[in-house]
């Protein structure tokens, strides 16, 4: 029972670092641009897909493969995301998220078309997992925990030491007065559609490693990572880290009690009733 | 020479014209009051100077230089601040921060300049690093200012910067805006504690229905019968 649980530890924490990737950038693309946007975990299916064509399609070693894939993944996704974000004579929360939920169908069909719909795997070894105890752990495994720590460390860095840090966090607090101030706005936004697909698509290519890809893997992370993402407070990306941990162990946790099929509803259930008590998330502002 | 120079000025909303054939100007080193009634355009003429609306017809001058028509950042690099009526502070950043962003387009070292702005605020040194958010109403007006000030501007407008603050604390901001004139600064001033606004200032104008009624020196405006009567309540 303690081995099962301190495994499934492992399993959530693991778990938590691909969510975190997904909803650190969500929440930071809400509290900027202010809008949910649902094609967001799609980056994520991109990410996966572009480095799956160099890898398995071209035979690129996936450690190259993995950076081209992030270069394709950024030179398709930043320019969807500032042409139907930040070009479209549309303003307004519901209108940018129904403009979103028709990127997230588009990205999906566009890979659909050209992979299929089946499941695929990248080209990868088996890997021989490290044992300490009841912790087991493959080498790609450990890579996921580091990347992860890596790029969350990075953003944290970015946001509180830099001066686009401090842009970004003005905008979100202010836009006009960013834009008394002089800062430019626009550049400061293309900026954090770089980091959020960035952020996405290494998430996605880490996901890949660890599991299979299929076009509707955007689909189903929409749940976990909008939860993460809510939990923390929308709209504040450290909230979105301790928002995926909680979501990555209560969901691991929850296969002690029940089938594990139920885990995303029991995601769900962690953001309602959280909601519920705390209507800004754990830790949104008051 | 005149330092801003608005002439003729129809400008207003997408459905609404607010301002018709507007002129002031401010001379270097004036304090420069705007008065008139609610819905008068007093904030309206100002976000046409600082270029957030664009005038349908009239020009701006700056410093002899045309600025009609040009963005926000294009006019702070030209070295005019301007400080709104509300929401004029980035609440979940720090005092520094809130102050930094001030000198967002400044390629210089900014870190002299804090300190300087830093030192016209002395109760905001102990606050530095704490979020704006949870500061006082007086204290969020001097974030405001210090943001503004961090550019250096050649001319300061301010939006209503004593609304909403206790009488001893509107005492402090004018005293501030006097000591900041002191120093050189021209400031173009829109007040609704207009007798206090007057006394202090160079000159000043009366606004009402979107035109320009009176204008003259600020003690003389401040005298005028009509004036007293219409806007300084008697």
């Amino acid at each position: 029972m303690i081995a099962e649980f301190v495994h499934l530890t492992v399993t959530g924490v693991l778990v938590a670092s691909l969510l975190a990737l997904g909803a650190v950038g969500l929440s930071l693309t809400f509290g900027v641009a202010r809008f949910a946007n649902v094609a967001h975990p799609d980056f994520m299916m991109l990410g996966a897909y572009t480095t799956f064509a160099f890898n398995s399609l071209i035979g690129v070693p996936l450690g190259w493969a993995a950076l081209a894939g992030i270069v394709a993944a950024l030179l398709v996704g930043v320019p969807v995301a500032r042409i139907a974000y930040d070009k479209l004579p549309v303003t307004g929360t519901v209108q940018l998220l129904i403009i979103s939920i028709g990127v997230s169908f588009i990205l999906r069909h566009v890979v659909l078309f050209f992979f299929g719909s089946g499941f695929l795997q990248f080209a990868v070894p088996l890997q021989r997992p490290y044992v300490w105890g009841p912790v087991r752990l493959t080498p790609y495994q450990i890579l996921t925990l580091v990347v992860a720590s890596v790029l969350v460390l990075a953003v944290h860095l970015l946001l509180s030491r830099t001066k686009l840090g401090r842009i970004l966090r003005a905008i979100a607090d202010n836009p006009v007065l960013c834009e008394i101030s002089g800062a430019d706005v626009g550049r400061a936004r293309l900026a954090m559609w770089a980091i959020a697909v960035l952020l996405a698509s290494t998430g996605g290519i880490l996901f890949g490693l660890n599991l299979v890809i299929q076009p509707n893997m955007g689909w189903d992370l929409v749940i976990p990572i909008f939860s993460a993402a809510i939990l923390g407070g929308i709209g504040n990306p450290y909230g979105a880290m301790a928002g995926a941990l909680v979501i990555g162990l209560v969901q691991e946790w929850s296969t002690l009690l029940i089938p594990s099929v139920y885990k995303e509803a029991v995601a769900f259930c962690a953001m309602a009733l959280c909601l519920m008590f705390r209507p800004r998330g754990l830790w949104g502002a008051a | 020479m005149s330092l801003l120079s608005v002439e003729g000025v129809t400008a207003g909303y997408e459905q609404m014209e607010i301002l018709h054939d507007v002129s002031i100007e401010v001379r270097p080193g004036e304090i420069v009051t705007l008065i008139g009634p609610n819905g008068a355009g007093k904030s309206t003429l100002m976000k046409t100077v600082f270029g957030l609306l664009t005038p349908r017809r009239g020009s701006i001058r700056l410093e002899g230089r045309d600025i009609t028509g040009l963005a926000p950042s294009a006019l702070v690099g030209r070295g005019l601040s301007y400080v709104p009526q509300v929401d004029n502070v980035f609440p979940s950043l720090t005092v520094e921060e809130n102050l930094e962003m001030g000198a967002v387009v400044r390629r210089d070292d900014f870190r002299g300049r804090l300190e300087e702005v830093l030192g016209l605020f002395p109760t905001l040194v102990p606050k530095r690093r704490l979020k704006v958010g949870g500061l006082s109403g007086g204290e969020r007006q001097m974030v405001a200012m210090g943001r503004a000030l961090m550019l250096d501007p050649c001319l300061l407008l301010l939006d209503e910067p004593s609304a909403g603050l206790a009488p001893v604390l509107v005492d402090t901001v004018f005293e501030k805006i006097e000591a900041l004139n002191r120093n050189g600064l021209a400031i173009l001033l829109v007040e609704q504690s207009a007798r206090e606004a007057l006394r202090r200032s160079h000159r000043g104008y009366v606004l009402a229905g979107g035109q320009v009624r009176l204008e003259g020196p600020g003690p003389a405006l401040l005298e005028d019968a009509e004036v007293a009567r219409l806007y300084l309540g008697g």
